[in-house]
């Protein structure tokens, strides 16, 4: 399962390209079966012995722990993760960091593995007028039908209305909706929101293991910060929509900036205010023209990806700095950071094409093309490496590969200049001495050549003329003009045809009016040769064609050639105003097979 | 005087002369007398077996049965150019010359078999309609066989071999009446599992010696449809008398297993054998042809004209080719050539009408579309009328080009290609619903064209109908996957569903 194809895979890459590309493969195992997305995933020193171990919360209510190349640990899970974080509670060296896994409205922080605290979001204030018809119906002031009427008028006049409310409103039934109240009776009524995001904000320096605290997104569009411990909230903003996103720098004392972007496809900022313990929505607005669904920050830029496959950047106080389109939508990003003499940090972007892209700013380093598509990608250390990146592909697969230490990601060479399709001369045809003949006889006899076209062209227009009233005066046009001479011009198509192998065919006619008024009783016939077929319902009436509605009406036709000969039938549309019928169409029946 | 000359010698006179009914008349006369005169019973049988023969040789209509439960292709997704239901792509082509109903471009000559072979999950009912709705639809199997054998029943009065009571070791003991007999079995009774019966018996007679045997034993093997037994006796009847005739055959087996390149190198070695056949090449062009290679089949074609300078097929395949390249002066002389040669019928004026318009050859390019209407049947009209449309929107003449359409969706109610530029008509007359009308009729008519699929989708796009323009256009795409303006639509579409305002 585990290959150690680094080198050979380097190798034949030289052979290849002719110089190595800055990643080398370490590990992939493609039966991992991991559902997870890059939040659910972290690389983490968690024994304190400097060897990082990844870190998977998945989605089927599993935490597993990836030691080397092997599953060190497995622990069930109380909910559907949604997001992962690692967080150290106190500053002593050496100390143990607590995970925080969120599902629903808790966050559940595990200490060497084993559940040590359960969080509760604060409960959402209700609204007063929800609260008090609650409190009326619980306490039988009001009725339960009173109660839903005023409940769904609470609704409609546009209040907030509680989870309680939103359940009892959706109940079909009297007794469905007494039974809920009863067994609303007694309970508290409180409104739970749920987490959407979450991240961690490092305290007052800047290590791996400084003392950090949990940055928490709720559905109510509120962000909270917890305190180190994460047993209550510090710190929180409200947002005008639902964060999804969250990028976090700086620290908690000394000054810190959440980019959020938000449900409403704009991405806001919240610093610290004046006060400590305050935070301010700054007035920074960017609005994405469509669905952001990655982020990321280096420096003083945003980098985000959105739906419409393209990767924007923007800088810090909201100007945009530069658009790139993809060529696939972009499924997660990642920043590498890498410490060498001076720390440079890359953009990591993997594509629906299965490509994993590296960026130094709007230039593209490298492209690598993986087996699958990268749904969740995480870098960091892994083992003792310090440059490694997990991706989880979309088939579950887990891949693990490092940094090359030669690699070089400064901006590659550009090329600039006409593209190379542009010296390609295009496939013209040549003229063959046939065509310069012609030509030569287009030009000597001009004027015969013009007079004998415009002579055949009148007789063409004629002929075509003639034909085309032949053919709406007998309304097998499909479209007919003027049925039973009212001037309103009728839109009756007629399209017919024919199933089965014989003796018996069904004939399927499918009948459509075109025009804007309704038509109404309308007989529609089968006109055959009687020595060939037999049908024993050869007309049928069309009570009413409303326009635009397609009805099919099926015929039955046998066959009763004696050697199965077929022969061609007309299905005829009539109007009782006129003799003209509205539409006509004639069809090839195709030979019988033989009775036994 | 005629009462003079002996009945078997006027039999024998008249079997050389193909009059076959009289033929048939006086041996059953003679029969009637002496039921057991072998010479005169051979006689019959070879009349009655002459006058129904097909020419083996020649492809053959698929029945529904063959299309639908064609479990003989060996892979199910192959890869391109190996198959003939996934021969190579090409683009280019796709715009510039008509499909026909499995998506492979028009050759220039019709031919069945060629066209009809059923693309990978092919539903019954597209199965029943056939190459163009309406107009053919491929008959069942046994009706094709049945049929051919009845016909020459209803003439005869009483039986004449009555086969099941044949008994086959007497008749391989005479190899003269048994090759006889085995023809008249094959064509006449359409009775293959007999026919094999006899033919077993005779090949052992034989030794297994006699490529004829074989090679009959094939053809049986292929009439009960099992492809590999047939391959074998064809090739082992190939290793005891190289025969031209036995390669096609087994060219044929290799075209139902489906794999023309095997058919291809068949016909490559039998070229070797057989230098200077032109049925050899042109079967070779033929398959070049299935599998939309058409350099390769324009190069063949040529190289028949060579040796058989009045091929029809050949010349009008290259014509084809020349005036779906750019080249309609040349394709013009080709179709000059198939007049000289004395084909007169409506498609060659069509054709001529169109090569004469579009390297402007003007005044011969109308007359040449009246003598295609004056000459059209049922089944054709609708095309010359179509194209006399092309011509209307060609000069700018819109009102004769949408009198030339709606005549031709009138005489052939399927005409697909006519409804699609009905709705580009209806278009410029700003009647929208009309217009998508229209297309939806040529869409529900021909799936597999791309343009009323494309010209549908636009035409939601611009009328704001977002889903709807997506899911055409997006059919567009399945069936002509490189069509540019459908990709850059599809990408605008993709722009305005994911965007937010």
């Amino acid at each position: 399962m585990a290959t150690e194809g680094g080198k050979d895979e380097g190798e034949v890459r030289k052979q290849k390209f002719g110089k190595v590309g800055p990643w080398l493969h370490a590990w992939h195992d493609p039966v991992a079966s991991i559902k997870a997305h890059s939040s659910c995933l972290r690389l983490v020193d968690l024994n304190g012995d400097r060897s990082n171990i990844l870190l998977v919360a998945d989605d089927n209510k599993k935490m597993r722990v990836y030691k080397g190349t092997s599953v060190v640990a497995e622990h069930q899970l109380l909910d559907h993760p949604v997001s992962m974080c690692v967080f150290y509670t106190s500053g002593s060296t050496n100390s143990m960091p607590a995970v925080g896994i969120a599902g629903g409205s808790y966050v559940f922080i595990y200490r060497h593995l084993r559940p040590y605290f359960k969080f509760s979001l604060p409960c959402v204030d209700i609204d007063p007028q929800d609260e008090s018809i609650w409190q009326e119906m619980t306490s039988e002031g009001v009725t339960c039908e009173a109660g839903y009427e005023m409940l769904s008028q609470a609704r409609d006049g546009g209040a907030k209305l509680s989870s309680w409310s939103l359940d009892f409103l959706s109940l079909e039934r009297e007794e469905q909706r007494q039974a809920y109240v009863q067994a609303k009776k007694g309970v508290e009524h409180k409104q739970h929101t749920v987490v959407t995001c979450m991240e961690t904000m490092k305290k007052d320096h800047d290590a791996e293991d400084a003392v950090s605290s949990l940055v928490i997104g709720t559905e109510n569009n509120q962000v909270l910060i917890l305190d180190p411990s994460g047993s209550k909230v510090v710190c929180q903003a409200m947002l005008p929509s639902v964060p999804t996103i969250m990028a976090i720098t700086g620290l908690y004392d000394v000054e810190w900036r959440i980019v959020v972007a938000c449900r409403d496809g704009k991405i806001y900022t919240i610093k610290n205010g004046e006060s400590r313990g305050k935070a301010v929505v700054t007035g920074t607005v960017i609005e994405l023209e469509t669905q952001p669904n990655a982020l990321a920050r280096i420096e003083k830029y945003i980098y985000v990806t959105t739906m419409d496959g393209s990767l924007s950047c923007y800088h810090i106080k909201g100007r945009k700095v530069f658009s790139l389109t993809l060529p696939a939508p972009a499924t997660c990003l990642g920043v590498a950071k890498i410490s060498r003499s001076r720390t440079l940090e890359a953009l990591i972007v993997s594509l629906g094409n299965g490509e994993v892209r590296l960026y130094n700013g709007k230039h593209m380093i490298h492209s690598l093309q993986m087996d699958d598509v990268v749904v969740a990608m995480r870098w960091g250390q892994f083992g003792r490496e310090q440059n490694s990146c997990a991706f989880i592909g979309r088939s579950g697969s887990l891949t693990l590969k490092m940094m090359s230490r030669h690699a070089n990601l400064e901006k590659g060479d550009a090329i600039s200049g006409p593209p190379a399709e542009q010296d390609i001369p295009l496939k013209v045809p040549k003229k063959t001495k046939l065509f310069v003949e012609q030509s030569e006889r287009e030009v000597l006899n001009a004027t015969h050549m013009h007079r004998v076209f415009q002579r055949d062209l009148c007789k063409l227009r004629l002929t075509t003329a003639r034909s085309y009233v032949k053919v709406i005066t007998s309304g097998e046009a499909g479209v007919s003009m003027g049925g039973g001479g009212r001037g309103g011009i009728t839109n009756v198509r007629l399209n017919a045809s024919v199933v089965g192998l014989g003796p018996i065919f069904n004939l399927k006619v499918e009948v459509t009016n075109g025009g804007v008024a309704s038509l109404r009783d309308l007989p529609l016939s089968v006109v055959y040769n009687t020595s060939v077929y037999r049908s024993d319902r050869p007309a049928v009436n069309i009570p009413l064609l409303l326009s635009n509605v397609t009805i099919t009406v099926v015929l039955k036709l046998k066959n009763v050639h004696p050697e199965g000969a077929g022969e061609n039938v007309r299905v005829v549309l009539g109007n009782k105003k006129s003799s003209v019928p509205l539409a006509a169409a004639l069809i090839t029946m195709p030979m019988s097979e033989l009775e036994e | 005087m005629r009462d003079e000359v002996d009945a078997s010698w006027l039999a024998l006179s008249r079997l050389r002369r193909r009059r076959f009914k009289q033929c048939i008349e006086g041996c059953s006369r003679i029969l009637n007398e002496s039921p057991y005169d072998q010479l005169v019973w051979t006689m019959k049988a070879r009349a009655l077996t002459t006058e129904v023969y097909v020419d083996e040789t020649e492809l053959e209509e698929e029945g529904v049965a063959e299309i639908l439960l064609d479990d003989n292709a060996i892979a199910s997704m192959p890869r391109p150019g190996t198959s003939l239901s996934n021969p190579k792509s090409s683009s280019s082509d796709h715009a510039l010359r008509p499909v026909s109903s499995s998506g492979r471009p028009m050759t220039g000559f019709s031919r069945p078999g060629s066209s009809s072979r059923p693309m990978s999950g092919m539903s019954v009912d597209q199965a029943f309609k056939g190459n163009r709705p309406g107009t053919s639809r491929p008959m069942t199997t046994l009706g094709r066989e049945v049929r051919l054998g009845t016909a020459s029943m209803v003439n005869q009065s009483g039986v004449f071999i009555d086969v099941e009571k044949l008994n086959m070791r007497k008749y391989a003991a005479r190899p003269a009446l048994a090759m006889v007999l085995v023809e008249y079995l094959l064509h006449v009774e359409v009775n293959p599992r007999k026919a094999l019966e006899l033919c077993s018996e005779a090949t052992q007679k034989e030794g297994f010696k006699s490529w004829f045997w074989k090679r009959k034993l094939g053809q049986c093997y292929y009439k009960l449809g099992l492809y590999r037994d047939a391959e074998k006796q064809l090739r082992s009847s190939l290793k005891d008398g190289e025969m031209l005739l036995t390669y096609f055959d087994l060219c044929k087996v290799y075209l139902k297993l489906d794999i023309p390149n095997t058919a291809l190198d068949l016909l490559k070695k039998a070229g070797e054998s057989f230098r200077e056949e032109s049925r050899v090449i042109i079967g070779i062009a033929r398959i070049y042809d299935m599998l939309n290679d058409l350099e390769n089949s324009s190069k063949a074609y040529k190289m028949v004209l060579e040796y058989d300078a009045g091929n029809i097929e050949a010349m009008a395949c290259l014509a084809a080719n020349h005036f779906y390249e750019d080249g309609p002066e040349v394709a013009l002389r080709y179709y000059r050539r198939l007049l000289q040669m004395g084909v007169n019928n409506t498609e060659l004026w069509n054709n001529l009408g169109l090569s004469c318009f579009h390297s402007s050859q003007f005044d011969m390019a109308l007359s040449c579309f009246e003598r295609a209407l004056a000459l059209a049947a049922d089944d054709n009209e609708g095309d010359v009328w179509y194209n006399i449309g092309l011509v209307g929107v060609g000069i700018g003449d819109l009102a004769l080009a949408y009198q030339a359409f709606k005549i031709a969706v009138s005489v052939d109610g399927n005409h697909a290609e006519s409804y699609c530029n009905l709705g580009v008509l209806d278009l410029r007359k700003n009647d929208f619903d009309s217009a998508a009308a229209m297309f939806a009729t040529a869409k529900s008519l021909a799936p597999f064209l791309f343009e009323p699929l494309y010209n549908l989708a636009l035409l939601m796009f611009k009328r704001g109908n977002l889903e709807e323009a997506y899911d055409n256009v997006k059919e567009a795409l399945v069936v002509f996957p490189e069509h540019r303006e459908s990709l850059e639509l599809k990408k605008e579409l993709m722009g305005s569903l994911v965007g937010l305002r």
